[in-house]
Order: C-alpha cells, then sequence, then structure tokens
C-alpha cells in the first residue's frame, strides 16, 4: 500500500500523454494515463510514475505539509 | 525526494540459477505517527490525503478502527456502502493495472481514454451513497442513490466486457473448467487474452511457482495484542504469523474457485494461475455489487456492533482492499489519537522471505533478459503497485 505525492505540472509533452512534473527541486517525467483534462500549472497525485488524479493547490500545500510534519520531507 | 519509498529486489545468480533473493524496503512505515495527539475527526482527514493509493480502502480501515476505539455503533447499511465503495474500489484497480500493465506486458497499446475513464467511478460511486462531507466519518448519514449506484456497477460490465474478457463477467466467473479456459483463450483478442495466450503457449505460466500460504482469518484481539508489543515497528515491517510467512493477495481471496483449483494442477502458483485469480476477482464483482445494492435496500436501520471485545479505546480496522488485507489499529483518548498504525498487505507479500522471494527464487536465470522480463512478470502479478528497483547480482 503506498503514497502518492502532490506534484506540479510544468510542462505537458505535444500528444499529451506524459508531463513533467516539480518535486521540490526535482524533474521528473510522469504518464498522463489515468487522468483527462490535465494542465501545465495543475497539481496532480503522482505514483509509481503515474499522475492518479488533479487536486486543488491547497489541497497539494497541505499534503506537503503533512508529508513534511512526518518527516518524510524537509 | 522521494516520499514513496521503494523496494529494492535483488536477485543473486549462481550458475543459471537464482541462488538468493534479497528484497529491501524504504517505505515509509511510520508516518501514522504523525496522527498521534490529533482529534479522531482530523486523523480521518488525513488519511486519505497522505494514503490516496487505495485511499477508499485506507479511509475505509481508519474509520472502522476509530468508531470502534469510541465505541461508536453504525447502521448495518452504512458499513454495507463503505464496503461497496472499497469493491468499486477494487474493480477500478484491478481494471487499471490489467489495461495498463498487461498491454505493455503483451506489446499492445493502452487504450488511454478507456484508462483515464475509470478514475470517475469512485468519486461517482461515493456520491451515490454520501454527501461529501460525511464521507468515511465516524457517524455519516446514507443518501443512497440506486440509479447512480447501478450505472457505476453498469460501466464496471461493460468497460470488462469490452476491453478485458469478450464476454460477460458473469460468463467468465461461471467457467469451470480449463477445456473452456483454453477455448476462451483461443477466440479471444484482448490484450489480456494475449498475454495469457503467450504464457500457455510459450510454457511459461507456471514460472514463479514458490507455493501459497494464505494469510488466515486473525483474531482481532490477537492481532491488536500483537500490534501492541514492543517490536510492533519490526512486525509491521516484517510481519508473520506464529512464525509462517503469509500472502494476502486477489489468488488467497479467490483461491477456492473451481477453474483456478484446475489451473494450479497445470501452472502450480505461478503467472497463470495469480493473472486469472485477478481477472476471476474482476469478473466477480459486478454481480457481488449487485447483491450488495439489494442487500442495501432491504436492511431496515439495523445497527453494527461496533462495541468491541477490544480493551476499551482501542479500534482494530481491516478491509480487503485490492492488493490484499489491510489493517488499521488506533488507540484514543477522549477522542485524540495516542496511537496509530497501519498494517498493509505489502508488507505481507514482499516480506524477505514472502510470496514474492520464494516465487523469484524459482525463475530460470541462464538468460538475463528473459530473468528480468519474467520477475516483472510475476511482481506485477503478485502486486502491480508497488514501486520497486529490481538488481540482477
Amino acid at each position: 500500500m503506498c503514497l502518492a505525492v502532490p506534484a506540479k505540472v510544468v510542462a505537458i509533452d505535444d500528444l499529451g500523454e506524459n508531463a513533467t512534473v516539480l518535486l521540490g527541486e526535482v524533474k521528473k517525467s510522469i504518464s498522463l494515463a489515468l487522468v483527462d483534462d490535465v494542465q501545465v500549472d495543475d497539481f496532480v497525485l503522482i505514483h509509481v510514475g503515474y499522475a492518479l488524479n488533479k487536486v486543488s493547490e491547497e489541497e497539494a500545500e497541505r499534503t506537503l505539509q503533512l508529508f513534511a510534519q512526518a518527516g518524510v520531507i524537509q | 525526494m522521494n516520499i514513496e519509498g521503494n523496494l529494492r529486489i535483488e536477485l543473486h545468480r549462481q550458475e543459471e540459477r537464482i541462488s538468493q533473493v534479497r528484497i529491501l524496503s524504504s517505505r515509509p512505515l511510520q508516518l501514522p505517527r504523525l496522527f498521534e495527539g490529533k482529534p479522531v475527526a482530523e486523523l480521518l482527514g488525513m488519511v486519505p490525503m497522505l494514503y490516496s493509493v487505495c485511499g477508499t480502502a485506507q479511509a475505509c480501515a481508519a474509520v472502522q478502527a476509530c468508531r470502534q476505539a469510541m465505541s461508536l455503533d453504525v447502521e448495518s447499511q452504512v458499513a454495507l456502502a463503505e464496503q461497496m465503495l472499497v469493491t468499486v474500489e477494487t474493480a477500478r484497480e484491478h481494471l487499471w493495472r490489467i489495461l495498463i500493465d498487461w498491454s505493455t506486458f503483451a506489446n499492445k497499446p493502452i487504450d488511454r481514454p478507456l484508462v483515464a475513464s475509470l478514475s470517475t467511478l469512485i468519486p461517482i460511486a461515493k456520491s451515490a451513497c454520501f454527501a461529501k462531507s460525511d464521507l468515511f466519518t465516524l457517524k455519516p448519514a446514507l443518501q443512497f442513490d440506486e440509479k447512480k449506484f447501478v450505472s457505476i456497477i453498469e460501466q464496471i460490465t461493460n468497460t470488462t466486457s469490452n476491453a478485458v474478457f469478450a464476454e460477460q463477467p458473469s460468463v467468465l466467473y461461471a467457467m469451470s473448467n480449463i477445456d473452456s479456459f483454453n477455448h476462451w483463450l483461443d477466440v479471444t483478442k484482448t490484450s489480456t487474452s494475449t498475454l495469457l495466450q503467450d504464457l500457455r503457449d510459450q510454457q511459461t505460466g507456471h514460472l514463479g511457482d514458490g507455493g501459497m500460504y494464505a494469510l488466515p482469518a486473525i483474531d482481532p484481539q490477537e492481532m491488536s495484542q500483537r500490534l501492541a508489543q514492543a517490536d510492533a515497528d519490526y512486525f509491521i515491517a516484517t510481519p508473520d504469523w506464529q512464525g509462517g510467512n503469509y500472502e494476502t493477495t486477489p489468488l488467497t481471496r479467490m483461491a477456492s474457485h473451481p477453474l483456478l483449483q484446475q489451473l494450479v494442477q497445470c501452472y502450480g502458483f505461478g503467472l497463470m494461475t495469480r493473472m486469472m485469480a485477478r481477472l476471476l476477482e474482476l469478473a466477480s464483482i459486478p454481480e457481488a455489487l449487485y447483491r450488495q445494492v439489494q442487500a442495501l435496500v432491504g436492511i431496515q436501520g439495523n445497527t453494527e456492533n461496533a462495541t468491541s471485545e477490544l480493551i476499551e479505546q482501542r479500534g482494530l480496522g481491516e478491509v480487503e482492499a485490492a492488493r490484499g488485507r489491510l489493517i488499521h489499529r488506533a488507540v484514543q483518548q477522549d477522542g485524540i489519537i495516542k496511537s496509530y498504525q497501519i498494517l498493509a498487505p505489502t508488507e505481507w507479500n514482499f516480506h524477505p522471505q514472502g510470496v514474492v522471494a520464494r516465487g523469484l527464487q524459482k525463475l530460470p536465470a541462464e538468460n538475463l533478459s528473459f530473468l528480468r522480463q519474467q520477475a516483472d512478470l510475476f511482481i506485477n502479478a503478485v502486486d502491480p503497485c508497488v514501486g520497486y528497483q529490481l538488481e540482477i547480482v
């Protein structure tokens, strides 16, 4: 059972199949196969290379704060 | 930044066989400590945010544990509706992995619009049962919309019929012998059937047979006592039960199905049996959901007695999630969480001596690329959701 991490979408490829997200200061390529209608600047929950669903910026920030409280991110 | 953690799986080769399998985990299993000192209601809001993969099963286990810890009764309809949402999530998880991973293994294109369309299943199913603000809360009010929920069952049925089975799920589920299974494989042209045909025709369906040792039903009091012991962190990371290493997977839930029992005769507990177990579980879901809808409509205001035989203020939630049995344990005082623990199926299945390690040890190791391919298939057949790094040494 696994965690999903919120990340901001900073780029989407021409086919709309993959995106680049910002995880902290690290850029990562992920698949958009599981979600519809993702745009640049959206926040998505990611897990093992897939965006699972979109979340609001507020939800993303709250979740990241929780991870920080738990000590799994700085 | 790797919040999710990882599993490092090492296959050590010696003279064209696997001499040792090592599984090292960096999964953040102590995360639930975050909940200590928080009000129960806040925890119930945090769990689905943090554990959003299988978030419905996680939320259901959390609310069960908290209700029990607070000796709160809940109407039977509420408990049943929550279970139905977990079942929908299991269908979605199985479909996602089958439509994405199995298509990739079979070198078939992924039907991206179909896959993306599944993302609406859970939100619609939830809205058919509860107001959003009431979802997986301690005392929710059921607002069941039968028509909307049935539309979800129809979507699951249609997706499985058209894209996976090329047959009604009930027909696949009724398949009880290997001749009809082989006939279905011969006449079906989906990515799923292509993958299974390859396993059969290339005689690789038996690979990874390290046996099946199903996690038995465990008395909640005994489990709660085990989780209360001083070495609970070690137990959560590498669980065993009375010295035995067990698995908890779709196969352990479906093992009594007559087709699986015949497949075991041919393929043992290797790839074919494990993949068919997931398919049969998926095939069983529409009928199971229809039965649950009828039961929900028929229940007359009973209450589910959450007042447990457990020691007061402690509660255990147990849910069969898509990957296996998920357990949450809560200890609260005056509505504040004093201790919280999660025992996930991943830790049973990826135990250093568990089902994945045993199965990988049985793989042929003559050819490196074949070994890597079969190892990926086997890990996916047991638990398709966990991020891992495979090293062949």
